[in-house]
């Protein structure tokens, strides 16, 4: 028989790691929270290297409703920007990505260096008087670091340093990624605003246990050695690894196994993954990885992007093989996406709606592949930093 | 503009395909293809500053791939593709034609949205008097299709 109204309010009888309030996906006072709390305070994979690969090439982003500009320098360091004129906050950049040696914002052209440096101000001598001039008026440089080839940005300047955030939950990314002589590229770039909120799609993500959803991975991955075995490795700070296994990918119709030219350090037909707090996820299906981050834009919609890497370097032959293998999952045309982004839709409609209560986060299996360890994980550590507990996000200090 | 292939046998051509493919009518769709027919959807990334392949099938993996629609859960609703023929040239023993193509969405609720615009660059083979769609490349100037769809426009 179905609950009534109370019933349907009232927590579940479970141990409190195991289940949150829905609020946590559409309550506007909270969103506006997390957004200082958990977002302008962690590490934020904002761009791949490959995406500013010479001197001058910039890239724009966006974190935390913050317009940023990643850009290499003339001494090949990476260095991020809010992208915002220090006059009167204008954007400076508005190319999605190019290569310039100066930033010259088109409202009253005041410009500037790949360095952040101010470096010119149209008719700079009637600011004399007030003592303002360029030497303090660049931009604001954002914390910016880059592992593997993964450029990550800080909002603030106090949080701690991208290793001490990482915990070393890159490492089985090394490999991959890590290979000099092996740099990889990005060569798909796909964004869409998904209407959910940006943990709802991070949920499809970390949640082995919604794959029932996607045909393909009912056959190619379910059927697999060992799906149901492999361990979760939880990293503090909300981290995470699945430990890897091979996937059978000719038992699709018309799909062979990707034992040809594996990524670097991966096993044919293997897939990997690692998930970074609180909203990057990657992943290597043998011969071709993705990436995939989100940027809130309000408590139901979400920006989400994703981008294919292939070797850098590489044959048309060796590319056009990765390209076709990650167009069978991924991107617009991917037959995975668009059954991740609907689950999402369908989930943020109800809350939104203020028509769900809580979610159960209550599987247990020693921790292996369909265990409900790393969402219990996530809201363990969103709890932490938002200082309010999850399964009642509305109180204050009570995490 | 010289050719042999008439406008209205080609544009005939190119009408049929949108019409099977918005009823996902797939057998009339492949009915249409010649045996090596290729397929493929591509963009220009402004972000990226490359082009980008988003689906690239002959003609036996897209059999393999509308076969299986049924088993995905899938972008319900339907699209209506607006077609119109703007070039046909005649390159050797085929013909190459240019149509501008704007698809819309109509979902479960009735509502229509612009899905995505592009255009199609049709090959198209004429043998024995009758013509086939040798290859299509969709080439969108959309980049944002919401969550996709995993057919083929």
């Amino acid at each position: 028989m179905g609950r009534s109204e109370t019933a349907w309010q009232t927590p579940p009888k479970l141990p409190k790691e195991d289940f949150i309030s829905n609020l946590v996906y559409a309550d506007p006072e909270i969103f506006a929270l997390e957004m200082e709390r958990v977002k302008k305070a962690t590490w934020k994979f904002a761009c791949h290297e490959s995406e500013v690969p010479e001197p001058f090439d910039f890239r724009r982003v966006n974190h935390a409703g913050m317009p940023l500009v990643v850009v290499r320098g003339d001494d090949g360091a990476i260095r991020c920007f809010i992208n915002a004129c220090s006059h009167r906050a204008a954007l400076v950049v508005r190319e999605p990505s190019g290569n310039g040696r100066q930033f010259t914002c088109l409202f009253h052209h005041w410009t500037y260096n790949t360095r952040g440096d101010c470096i010119g101000i149209p008719r700079e001598e009637a600011y004399k008087p007030v003592g303002l001039g360029k030497e303090s008026l660049g931009l604001r440089e954002v914390r910016c670091e880059t592992r593997l080839g993964l450029v990550f940005v800080n909002l603030n300047d106090r949080a701690p340093g991208l290793d001490e955030y990482l915990n070393g939950a890159l490492e089985n990314l090394v490999p991959v990624m890590g290979d000099p002589e092996q740099p990889l590229e990005v060569f798909s770039y796909h964004k869409t605003v998904v209407p959910t909120n940006w943990k709802n799609w991070h949920e499809t993500n970390m949640d082995p246990y919604h794959e029932f959803l996607h045909y393909i991975n009912r056959r190619v991955a379910m059927r697999g050695d060992g799906y149901h075995e492999r361990s979760w490795k939880i990293y503090p700070g909300g981290h995470a690894t699945l430990s890897p296994m091979r996937q059978k990918y000719e038992h699709i119709k018309g799909w062979r196994p990707r034992d040809n030219k594996p990524m670097p350090g991966i096993m044919a037909d293997e897939f990997r993954t690692v998930k970074i707090f609180p909203d990057t996820n990657i992943i290597a299906r043998s011969t071709v990885m993705r990436i995939d981050t989100s940027t809130p834009i309000s408590p139901g919609e979400t920006l989400v992007e994703l981008r294919g890497l292939g070797i850098k370097g590489e044959s048309a032959e060796d590319r056009a093989m990765r390209v076709k293998h990650h167009n069978q999952f991924w991107g617009p045309f991917g037959r995975n996406l668009y059954e991740d982004a609907h689950a999402a839709e369908c989930v943020s409609e109800v809350n939104i709606g203020g028509g769900g209560s809580y979610s159960i986060l209550a599987r247990h299996e020693g921790q292996k592949t369909q265990d409900d360890v790393l969402l219990r994980t996530y809201y363990q550590e969103w709890s932490r930093l938002m200082g309010r507990p999850a399964q009642n996000p509305k109180a204050e200090g009570a995490a | 503009m010289s050719t042999t292939l008439p406008w209205m046998q080609a544009w005939d051509l190119v009408a049929k395909s949108c019409v099977y493919l918005d009823r996902e009518a797939y057998p009339d769709y492949l009915g249409l293809l010649d045996d090596d027919y290729q397929y493929s959807i591509t963009c220009y990334s402004p972000d990226l500053r490359k082009d980008m392949i988003h689906l690239k099938v002959n003609k036996e993996e897209l059999a393999d791939l509308v076969g299986n629609i049924h088993n995905h859960i899938r972008l319900s609703g339907s699209l209506f593709r607006q077609v119109s023929l703007y070039s046909l040239e005649q390159r050797e023993a085929s013909y190459d034609a240019m149509s501008y193509v704007s698809v819309t969405h109509t979902n479960l609720d009735g509502v229509s949205k612009v899905f995505c615009v592009g255009r199609y660059f049709d090959r198209i083979a004429v043998r024995n008097g009758e013509v086939r769609l040798k290859s299509r490349e969709f080439r969108m100037e959309t980049r944002d299709i919401g969550a996709g769809c995993h057919y083929p426009i």
